[in-house]
């Protein structure tokens, strides 16, 4: 993998875009700058993905994984709702490009390209979903599993055991 | 205690997140939490759907005490979210009274950045999305013009007091209008880069979001919801451009 001067400036655009975007949605002062690195990693993981040569959604796919695992720890961190960071985060692949292909070749009277760029728009969003879900939870079950009962009941049995075996 | 005064405090609190674009679990659990601050409850329930909250509240040997809201117009503001936030945090952790926790959420401001800051962002995220999407200088540019003229659309139909879907509509109709516009004058921008930059701002990233976290906690109601709002303004945008193809594209292109 190479990072390329080209594909700088495409991230800083990416930075820039987010932390607009988190200014449009009232994000306070001290919160747009991470939002806007938030979005800068997305961008960054969702074109190394395609230089890598995968698919639209596969890209899509790994860079909403991404976004959704840095918001969760940004939200520990900060102390804020997680949706402040993955609204603005999700946004570079979030498919508007394949919903204006889909229009233009349906006024192109072309159906076939248009067909393939609606299934492309529809599993896009399907995978920015699934990524969504998966992090949230696995957080949710990290958070919220009685992961220390479970540690502490196992280690006294154990202990029982001994006990009994002596 | 003054169980109206909760009551009041905690709807007023629900319908702030509710209005400004919060999750529905996030909502009731506030709520909840905020209810559940009373002494001897009986019964404390909440229930929010996406248009609206439902709350009852009866303390033993007192009347039911029970509220209904109705939502209808729904925005994303974070800075709001985050204020109900902290504030209904240091309610329940005890370190501000009911009143004060009432008289706050009264008090928050309903916008953070001045208009000009926001229609300047909505110029960034047009230029921003044009950088990223690989455009040349050329392109970048022409995305900025339409990202002004995006924003001039954005005012007419805020003065015009357009729905969400003829608002959507008409602005990306306006971006395929002014992008082809453009195109007729300057011959090598690329059409595809303005256009799919331009409608950035438009297109339904946060429906989505929430739609995935709502169902995930099991709010299938708000969650199916939340989808539909997502393909409607999709559908708006796929119209607005068509229209905006079909109205100058042929002479152009």
């Amino acid at each position: 993998m190479e990072i390329t001067l080209s594909m700088i400036i495409k991230i800083s655009g990416a930075f820039l875009s987010i932390l607009a975007f988190s200014i449009y949605l009232e994000t306070p002062g001290k919160h747009i700058l991470k939002a806007g690195l938030v979005g800068a990693i997305g961008g960054f993981v969702y074109l190394t993905a395609l230089q890598f040569q995968k698919g639209d959604v596969l890209a899509s796919f790994l860079s909403a994984l991404t976004v959704a695992l840095i918001s969760h720890i940004f939200a520990r961190i900060y102390k804020t709702p997680v949706t402040l960071f993955l609204v603005a985060g999700i946004l570079p692949t979030v498919p508007g490009a394949g919903m204006y292909r889909m229009v233009y070749f349906l006024l192109l009277e072309d159906e076939t390209k248009a067909g393939y760029y609606m299934i492309q728009t529809l599993e896009i969003a399907g995978a920015i979903a699934l990524a969504i879900f998966l992090i949230d939870s696995i957080f949710r079950a990290a958070q919220k599993g009685n992961w220390k009962d479970l540690f502490l009941k196992h280690k006294l049995e154990r202990k029982s055991k001994k006990v009994s075996l002596k | 205690m003054d169980k109206q005064l909760l009551m009041k405090t905690a709807a007023l609190a629900g319908e702030i997140m509710l209005s400004s674009g919060a999750e529905t679990y996030r909502v009731e659990n506030t709520m909840y939490l905020m209810l559940h601050t009373a002494e001897n409850i009986e019964l404390a329930e909440v229930f929010v759907i996406m248009t609206g909250i439902t709350a009852t509240l009866k303390i033993q040997n007192e009347d039911t005490i029970s509220v209904v809201k109705r939502v209808n117009n729904r925005s994303t503001n974070m800075n709001r979210i985050l204020e109900v936030n902290s504030i209904s945090r240091a309610y329940c952790g005890k370190e501000i009274s009911l009143d004060e926790a009432y008289s706050k959420l009264t008090k928050i401001k309903r916008r953070v950045y001045s208009n000009l800051e926001n229609r300047l962002a909505v110029i960034g995220i047009c230029t921003g999305f044009a950088i990223f999407f690989g455009g040349d200088i050329g392109d970048v540019l022409a995305t900025s013009a339409v990202g002004v003229f995006l924003t001039l659309c954005i005012t007419i139909g805020e003065k015009l007091h357009f729905q969400p879907f003829l608002q959507n509509v008409f602005n990306s109709f306006g971006i395929a209008f002014f992008s082809i516009f453009l195109r007729a004058f300057f011959a090598n921008i690329n059409l595809d880069i303005v256009i799919i930059s331009s409608i950035m701002p438009l297109v339904p990233g946060v429906a989505i979001t929430n739609a995935v976290r709502d169902s995930l906690q099991g709010d299938y109601i708000s969650g199916c919801a939340r989808i539909l709002e997502a393909f409607l303004i999709a559908a708006a945008i796929a119209i607005g451009i068509g229209l905006g193809i079909l109205s100058i594209g042929n002479i152009v292109i």
